[in-house]
């Protein structure tokens, strides 16, 4: 299952939780080598999988771990130039960009995740691709997108909606979920 | 640059009004570009996307600043919409009332200008928010604790404005505010109550003064800027006993609250305790997608499933004790007597992996917290939007309300997820309305919900404390007695204050004579 959406529609649409209009504020990716930091949202497993494997894929990736009552967002200052992401619920996603395009950051993207009638429901960029994958491989996937993304490698203009096979929720995850990335240039709002 | 003008402003003048303000404030505090001015808008908006945007954002660091501002606002009759930290989210966010104002953000005013560990208080600016008072409290080794909304991020000054309300014996914002400055639409500054008394030392101390009182008249208003606010803190007590006590019955409603009226009154519970119902408690935990997958209101079938796996009641009531702990335990063994007689009452004073339980006993103790936002999963897609109506708390008044609420929610193909949290001798029956902000027929839904709901309620004579931008007209036409006199009076105060109509145009439905027509 599948349909074509326009870049407009899946970068500028999506980023509306942040507070955004359209594609006019994106920020164009950085460059390789530069500091990425990977909100890990506890006892989110989609989260945690997500953070692990992008931390696994780019050297310069770190993890910002939050438990639920945000604190460590509020005690984030970000700082120099670098990328800040994550897959997180869409609630987190909201408060994060909200806090980061107040301190100046750029959104890059932002994909959906949503759960319903027992399958993913993907709007991501890029080529379809996650059709095949699991419920537990997904974030992976998602971390390997984000990182081709971040490498300038992204699959091409196409941006697509696809949908998982017939598979189960895990019993912590919230069943939406968001994956989001800024770039920041290293001044402070 | 931004094409969404103000009403009534040429391009050209906008220009130099924004050359004016960067005269002020330096080019780096006029937010004008798309992306700094997304972050004003509500993120969970039930308009559709694009309703309420400004046109400009102006962020001054001190009231001479603010003072200039005005003036230039006044010179060219520009609407600017006042915002402290700006997080009223499910009343607007910080969104204006209408497209093209320029947004007055006075987050970067956030000093602390004085704990006052004595009498207890704070004098606090328009941006402080709970997280930085509560963190400022604890580096200077304070025991005063703040009273926050659930949102850590909302501000001490903007929530008392509001007529916010939390969770501890100080929970209802508005009453321990005490004393105010503010500045009038002409530039002029003014404080309130024993402020007025030059060099006063007991600003924080008394509400009272010789004439009358107007703190009131600067909350949910737009007759002036408020600049400094002081705010009573709790001195961190000896004992702290926090409860839930569970029922499994919708219908306990009514006995919860006959019995919660004498013991609120009577303050043998002290705080701004609430009943919670089944569904936005579970929804701290789960999501409705977990349990149903069909259409219209979760059926009582699951509803009883998320209840039996959740250990949780039908309505949910959580309170706290505080002081030294042989008064705790006497007065408890007073509660434990009078809900204990609610068949089914179930009393909890400990819960594992509860996320619920674990972010309420903070807020009970003053700490900041944002976990309440995690209750927006339960449908996913982060629109909500909060229907208030006041209650009294009085069993059968908070049931009729219950059901034709419920029953509205039901019949739009909503789920019921509310609370209601007890005052001083009301309650606030929160309503949250979810929705995906993706899927637009379910936001017109919402949208057409709430609209409905807030007529239904006056006709059987309930107001809201509160409400969303896009309700402030109908919700100010409620008010009905006497040919509408209160909102009378609030516009014959606004002409006089502000003829030019430059300060937040609209709020509470309060609009300046030019655009009343
Ligand atoms: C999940 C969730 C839970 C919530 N829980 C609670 C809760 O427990 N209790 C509660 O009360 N609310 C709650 N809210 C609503 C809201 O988020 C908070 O009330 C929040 O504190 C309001 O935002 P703020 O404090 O940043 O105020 P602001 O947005 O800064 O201000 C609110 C309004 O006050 C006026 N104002 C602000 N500053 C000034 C000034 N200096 N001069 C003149 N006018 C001014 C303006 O009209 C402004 O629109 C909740 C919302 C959500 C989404």
């Amino acid at each position: 299952m599948m349909n074509e959406l326009n870049r407009r529609d899946l970068l500028g649409a999506g980023l509306v939780t942040a507070g955004l209009a359209g594609v006019a504020g994106l920020g164009s990716v950085p460059a390789r080598g530069e500091p990425v930091r990977v909100v890990r949202q506890q006892g989110i497993p989609e989260s945690i999988r997500f953070s692990d494997a992008l931390a696994s894929e780019v050297p310069t990736a770190s993890a910002l771990e939050v438990g639920p009552g945000l604190d460590e967002l509020f005690g984030y200052r970000p700082s120099g130039k670098g990328v800040i992401a994550g897959l997180t619920s869409d609630p987190v996603a909201m408060i994060a960009g909200q806090l980061l395009v107040e301190a100046g950051a750029t959104p890059i993207l932002r994909w959906d995740h949503s759960y319903g009638a027992g399958r993913w429901t993907h709007r991501i960029a890029g080529q379809p691709g996650f059709a095949g994958v699991s419920q537990f491989t997904w974030p992976a996937v998602a971390a390997m997108r984000l990182r081709d993304e971040l490498a300038g490698r992204a699959a091409g203009p196409r941006e697509s909606v696809c949908a998982s096979e017939i598979c189960g929720l895990s019993a912590r995850s919230p069943g939406f979920l968001v994956t989001w990335a800024f770039r920041l240039d290293g001044g402070v709002r | 640059m931004t094409p969404n003008l103000p009403e009534g402003i040429a391009a050209a003048d906008f220009s130099r009004l924004l050359e004016e303000l960067s005269g002020v404030v330096g080019k780096s505090w006029v937010f004008v570009d798309e992306l700094p001015l997304s972050s004003y808008r509500d993120a969970y908006s039930p308009l559709a996307d694009g309703t309420l945007l400004p046109s400009a954002a102006v962020a001054p660091e001190n009231i001479e600043q603010i003072q200039k501002i005005l003036a230039i606002a006044n010179n060219y009759r520009a609407p600017l919409w006042t915002i402290g930290t700006g997080r009223n989210f499910a009343y607007g966010g910080p969104a204006p009332r209408k497209s093209g104002y320029v947004i007055l953000d006075l987050k970067r005013m956030n000093r602390i200008i004085e704990v006052n560990e004595k009498y207890g208080y704070a004098l606090v600016e328009p941006g402080v928010s709970y997280m930085q008072l509560y963190r400022h409290l604890q580096r200077i080794g304070s025991k005063l604790w703040i009273d926050p909304a659930a949102p850590a991020w909302g501000g001490v000054m903007g929530n008392a404005l509001e007529h916010g309300a939390g969770y501890t014996p100080y929970g209802d914002h508005f009453i321990m505010q005490c004393g105010m400055e503010v500045m009038l639409p002409d530039g002029q500054v003014v404080r309130t109550g024993q402020g007025g008394i030059a060099g006063s030392k007991n600003w924080q101390i008394s509400k009272h003064g010789i004439g009358p009182q107007f703190d009131g008249m600067f909350t949910q208003s737009n007759f002036g800027v408020v600049t400094k606010l002081g705010i009573w803190l709790m001195p961190e007590p000896p004992g702290y006993k926090p409860f839930m006590i569970t029922f499994p019955r919708e219908e306990d409603l009514e006995q919860i609250f006959e019995i919660t009226r004498p013991l609120k009154v009577n303050q043998i519970i002290p705080n701004a305790a609430v009943a919670v119902d089944l569904l936005w408690e579970a929804s701290a935990k789960t999501t409705r997608r977990h349990y149903y997958d069909g259409k219209g209101p979760v059926p009582p079938s699951v509803r009883a499933k998320i209840a039996s796996d959740l250990d949780l009641g039908m309505w949910n009531f959580y309170g706290a004790l505080y002081g030294p702990p042989p008064m705790i335990e006497n007065n408890w063994k007073v509660i434990e007597d009078a809900f204990g007689s609610i068949p089914g009452a179930k009393f909890h004073f400990a819960r594992e992996n509860d996320p619920a339980w674990d972010y309420r006993v903070k807020l009970m103790r003053g700490e900041p917290n944002m976990t309440e936002f995690s209750i927006m999963n339960w449908i996913g897609g982060g629109g909500h939007v909060n229907f208030s109506p006041i209650s009294a708390p009085n069993g059968a008044e908070a049931m009729s309300q219950y059901n034709l609420i419920k029953q509205r929610c039901h019949q739009f193909g909503f789920d019921y997820i509310g609370e209601f949290l007890v005052g001083w001798r009301d309650m606030h029956h929160i309503l949250m309305i979810m929705y995906n902000r993706a899927d637009e027929a379910m936001r017109k839904s919402a949208y057409d919900l709430f609209s409905l709901l807030v007529d239904e309620a006056a006709d059987a004579g309930f107001g809201e404390y509160r409400t969303h931008l896009a309700f402030m007209d109908q919700i100010a036409k409620t008010y009905r007695h006497n040919d509408g006199a209160l909102w009378d009076l609030h516009h014959r105060l606004k002409d006089v204050l502000d003829p030019n109509g430059i300060l937040s145009p609209g709020k509470q439905g309060i609009w300046p004579k030019a655009a009343r027509g």
